[in-house]
């Protein structure tokens, strides 16, 4: 419980920095915050708007110390203010209507590589040295060191242009309407097999690789070299032994790598024009609208700590030497 | 030592190959390429021919003079944000780790706050209050923001190693805490600070091309980013342009391709453990002398 | 080496933590009131079983660990609490080496290296004079051809030649006193007298003082005047090494001795005869005679109450109720 509170108090105040980077951003640029903030919108705001924001920013001519509580407090009310881009509707609505596409398609794409980059990281490791392993592994890794945007242009240019197999564009077919039909479901999953894809050839590096090295050590470990040696078929002991060890690590990564993903998740959702709240971001970047922008790097923070919070969780159970008060 | 186990393995080769090949190209541009990159030489999207090899983008331009010139800009990004990354990791994982106690809770505790907070929307946050971002500021925040990994590495090095004995013995000898920092652990942290940088020069090189790619770098400047930039925004896929499109992709793809296959090739020689050693070879010699059946 | 200089340690006393919550630590004393005298000139082996205390006395003496109590002193001038410019003096005076002769040198240096820092930072020699003692020293503990081996790098060489690196740096150090861990533990043993001899010389020919700590009575025998047996923290028979192998007063010291009539093997081999009882962990609070578990002669007296020192010669002391 003290390790829980521990970890919670840390989020608490991590979650605090982010928001004080957002509280000073606009502050420290050169000129009159309220019109950096706002821009070429203020002109069609009305006066009532412009006070609400004003009160939801904290921007007056109280002192910054009272300004920056204000803002805070607000955070952490989850009012982050009107879209400018898309006004008059409130971040924090633009915000949750693009993540249920972002988490879908972070969601599936992070279980598909879990799955498919610790076999073949499993593999890898059994067949160590061999074509496979030797081409498998540095081509995870040059997977992974290829920038999303690369792979998703060429995903783009290949499938979606020119073979012309997949739709490239948004999270259904936009004539049809958003409503629990077999068709509809059937045309949200057809926009995302592109998305989904290049996530996963992004994302499977990073868990072929870790799982190779760890089934390596384990590998080193004499019950295995045991098992193997009362007889056990390779394939019995591989998994048997070798991988239900080799995947606790991996597991507590899950998690983690489910925050991070998110960020990788931008990108594609921009190329494939995907709904969700990265793409949400590219338009607002583009139009300039600091409080989405401000709005979609808290939430993204959210994601993180929470992610992180169930990576604590699944290592509390797997890990019992933490619940009795060890070092985190 | 470490230096010829790396020239041995064939990973390390290629990977050293191509990246020094793209450094020269990139550092030769001006003798190579065979027009102005800035200057209109053609009309637009001309298709790749033995008078543009790689054909011209939307503007006229000459792709392969621009992609060559985009190495030079590119690359020195990448290093230099790798060496920022590189350095302030290194200074705060070796500090804390080797002093402990309060300055090790301070630099830790602003290490795991780093690596909570997520990483590229803090860079478009700040990217997008910044404008245009020229390729010095790219580096500099990219720098910056992303050293608490390798910090974090640095300083679980710095722990095991500070415990060892012969840092003991340095001690007792009564070297001062600077030399123990800088001449005696700091030459057995090598391999991981250079996994670090090539890794960190990796992340910034495609973070760079992502800014640039959404537009928020300096468009004026040729890097590998903004030529995706400028053959994004000039739907240069739907005219059918495609090395308009491909020729930045393939730099960007072989560049990081070459780091990745340095960096494992470093970790391999770094980490006997890694070579195919233990277990599997003594079973498969157990099994060649019949003890055990397959 | 004009004075002699004289290492004293009163009554030292180390509380490890032993497992418990940093609110609330568990406590094991690895050390409990341990006295004793190292000389110029002179060698004082520590003889014991694994987990007794013997590294930790070198480590203290050296300032790797606090004490929990107690005093060390060096020619009656306490040294535990020193900074700055005297740490370093006094450094030079006490050197360690240490067990484990692979881990004892940075693989990322020249042997060079090791021998001209403790040249330069405690005799501020330069250029050829400090090259040219780097390769007198080498010569002397035995490492020649001197130039060939300063280039070499740790792992050019064997664990002997290693253990006589260790060595030749407390020596460049100006080493008056070297508390050597186990020095010989870790090497072949047609090698350890090799190393063995070299300390014997430097004992005679440079009036070097050692502590020799060890798990191998033979060679106690062989090297050091005074000998004293530690138990699970306690110094329990002390004096002249010959009378302490020759005739062992205290049951412990017995056990041990006899459990050894071959010098080649360690004492830490299951000992014979007397055992009935677990090696026990000290703590703060525990009562008694720590051998009294495993003891034959043991009494209730025995189990309830430390014994105290009794002086049986001479140079002889032990903590015996026995004797008392
Ligand atoms: N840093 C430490 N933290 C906690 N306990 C320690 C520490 N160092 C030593 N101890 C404990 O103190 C006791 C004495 O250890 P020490 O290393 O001095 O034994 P030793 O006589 O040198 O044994 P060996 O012959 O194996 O080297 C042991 O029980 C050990 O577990
Ligand atoms: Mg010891």
């Amino acid at each position: 419980m003290q390790f829980f509170a521990r970890r919670l108090s840390f989020y608490l105040v991590a979650f605090l920095i982010a928001a004080t980077i957002n509280f000073f951003l606009p502050r420290i640029m050169p000129g009159d915050p309220l019109a950096i903030m706002f821009g070429p919108q203020m002109a069609r705001m009305s006066p009532e708007t412009i006070d609400a924001m004003r009160d939801t920013f904290g921007f007056s001519d109280a002192p910054l110390i009272q300004q920056y509580f204000q803002y805070v407090v607000n955070v952490f009310q989850w009012d982050l203010g009107v879209s400018t881009k898309f006004f008059p509707k409130p971040v924090s609505e633009v915000l949750a209507d693009g993540l249920v596409w972002t988490l879908f398609l972070v969601g599936s794409s992070t279980i598909i590589s879990f799955l498919l980059g610790s076999i073949l990281g499993l593999l890898a490791a059994w067949f160590r040295g061999s074509i496979f392993d030797s081409l498998a592994t540095p081509g995870a890794l040059v997977m992974q060191s290829i920038p999303s945007v690369v792979i998703c242009l060429v995903a783009l240019i290949i499938f979606g242009i020119g073979l012309n197999w997949l739709p490239t564009g948004y999270g259904y077919d936009t004539s049809l309407d958003p409503q629990w039909t077999f068709e509809f479901a059937g045309s949200v999953l057809k926009h995302s097999i592109l998305p989904i894809g290049t996530l996963v050839v992004f994302q499977m590096a990073g868990f072929l690789i870790p799982m190779r090295a760890n089934m390596i050590n384990l590998l080193g470990e004499d019950y295995i070299t045991m098992g193997r040696a009362k007889g056990l078929s390779g394939s019995r002991v591989m998994f048997t032994y070798g991988a239900r060890n080799a995947l606790l690590p991996s597991m507590t990564t899950l998690a983690m790598a489910l925050g991070f993903v998110v960020g990788g998740s931008f990108i594609t959702e921009v190329v494939f024009n995907y709904p969700g709240i990265g793409y949400i971001m590219f338009q607002a970047i583009l139009a300039r609208d600091y409080p989405l922008v401000q709005g979609h790097m808290l939430i993204f923070t959210m994601v993180m700590l929470t992610a992180n919070f169930l990576a604590d969780l699944l290592y509390v159970v797997l890990d019992p030497r933490v619940r009795h008060g060890g070092e985190a | 030592m470490f230096f010829k186990l790396l020239i041995r393995n064939p990973q390390a080769v290629i990977g050293m190959s191509i990246m020094a090949f793209f450094i020269v190209i990139s550092l030769a541009a001006p003798i190579i390429a065979p027009y102005d990159p800035e200057a209109r030489v053609g009309l637009p999207h001309e298709a790749p021919s033995s008078e543009h090899l790689f054909g011209t983008s939307r503007m006229g331009r000459d792709v392969f003079s621009q992609v060559l010139y985009a190495g030079q800009i590119s690359i020195t990004v990448g290093i230099t944000a790798g060496l920022i990354t590189t350095f302030i990791a290194l200074a705060t994982g070796l500090s804390a780790g080797y002093f402990g106690g309060r300055i090790d809770e301070v630099i830790t505790f602003a290490t795991n706050v780093i690596l909570v907070l997520p990483q590229l929307p803090l860079l478009l946050v700040l990217a997008a209050f910044l404008g245009e971002v020229s390729p010095a500021l790219i580096a500099f925040i990219i720098g910056v923001t992303s050293w608490a990994w390798g910090s974090r590495v640095i300083r679980s090095q710095t722990l095991a190693l500070r415990e060892k004995e012969f840092i003991k013995a340095a001690e007792l000898i009564g070297e001062p805490a600077r030399r123990i920092i800088f001449i005696e652990l700091l030459p057995n942290l090598i391999s991981i600070i250079g996994s670090g940088f090539i890794g960190a020069v990796i992340y910034a090189v495609m973070t760079q091309a992502t800014l640039e790619f959404i537009g928020l770098g300096d468009p004026t400047s040729i890097s590998w980013g903004t030529m995706l930039y400028h053959a994004q925004t000039s739907s240069a896929i739907y005219v059918g342009a495609w090395w308009d499109l491909l020729v930045p992709c393939v730099a960007i793809s072989l560049f990081g391709a070459s780091l990745a296959l340095l960096n494992f090739a470093v970790d391999e020689v770094a980490n006997p453990k890694l070579r195919a050693k233990g277990a599997l070879r003594r079973y498969k010699r157990m099994l060649k002398r019949g003890e055990v059946k397959a | 080496m004009s004075e002699k200089l004289t290492l004293t340690v009163k009554g030292l006393k180390k509380d490890f933590r032993s497992g418990g919550t940093t609110l609330n630590p568990k406590k094991m004393r690895a050390l409990n009131d341990v006295s004793l005298n190292l000389e110029s000139g002179k060698a004082l082996a520590i003889v014991g079983e694994s987990g007794s205390g013997k590294s930790t006395i070198a480590k203290i003496i050296t300032g790797i660990h606090d004490p929990t109590g107690g005093e060390i002193e060096l020619n009656g001038k306490n040294v535990v609490k020193l900074k700055g410019d005297d740490k370093r003096k006094f450094r030079q005076k006490v050197q360690m080496v240490f067990q484990d002769p692979f881990a004892s040198l940075n693989p990322t240096h020249t042997i060079r290296h090791h021998i001209e820092r403790p040249l330069k930072i405690h005799r501020k020699l330069k250029g050829d004079a400090l090259e040219a003692e780097v390769l007198r020293v080498l010569t002397e503990v035995g490492l020649t051809p001197a130039k060939a081996t300063a280039d070499k790098y740790p792992h050019e060489l064997s664990g002997g030649q290693r253990q006589r690196v260790n060595i030749a740096r407390g020596m460049a150090a100006g080493a008056e006193i070297i508390l050597a861990d186990e020095p010989t533990s870790m090497l072949d043993v047609s090698i350890r007298i090799g190393v063995l001899n070299l300390m014997s010389d430097m004992k005679d020919k440079h009036d070097i003082g050692f502590m020799y700590i060890t798990h191998d009575i033979a060679t106690a025998r062989y090297f050091a005047e005074q000998t004293a047996v530690m138990y699970v923290g306690h110094m329990v028979e002390w004096g002249d090494t010959e009378t302490i192998t020759q005739a062992p007063k205290h049951p412990y010291t017995q056990l041990l001795i006899s459990a050894v009539p071959d010098p080649s093997k360690r004492i830490d081999a299951p000992l014979q005869g007397g055992e009935r009882g677990e090696i026990p962990v000290w703590y703060p609070d525990s009562v008694g005679c720590p051998f009294a578990e495993r003891c034959l002669s043991a009494t209730d007296h025995c189990r309830k109450e430390m014994p105290g020192v009794t002086q049986l010669a001479d140079n002889h002391f032990t903590r015996c109720h026995l004797y008392s």
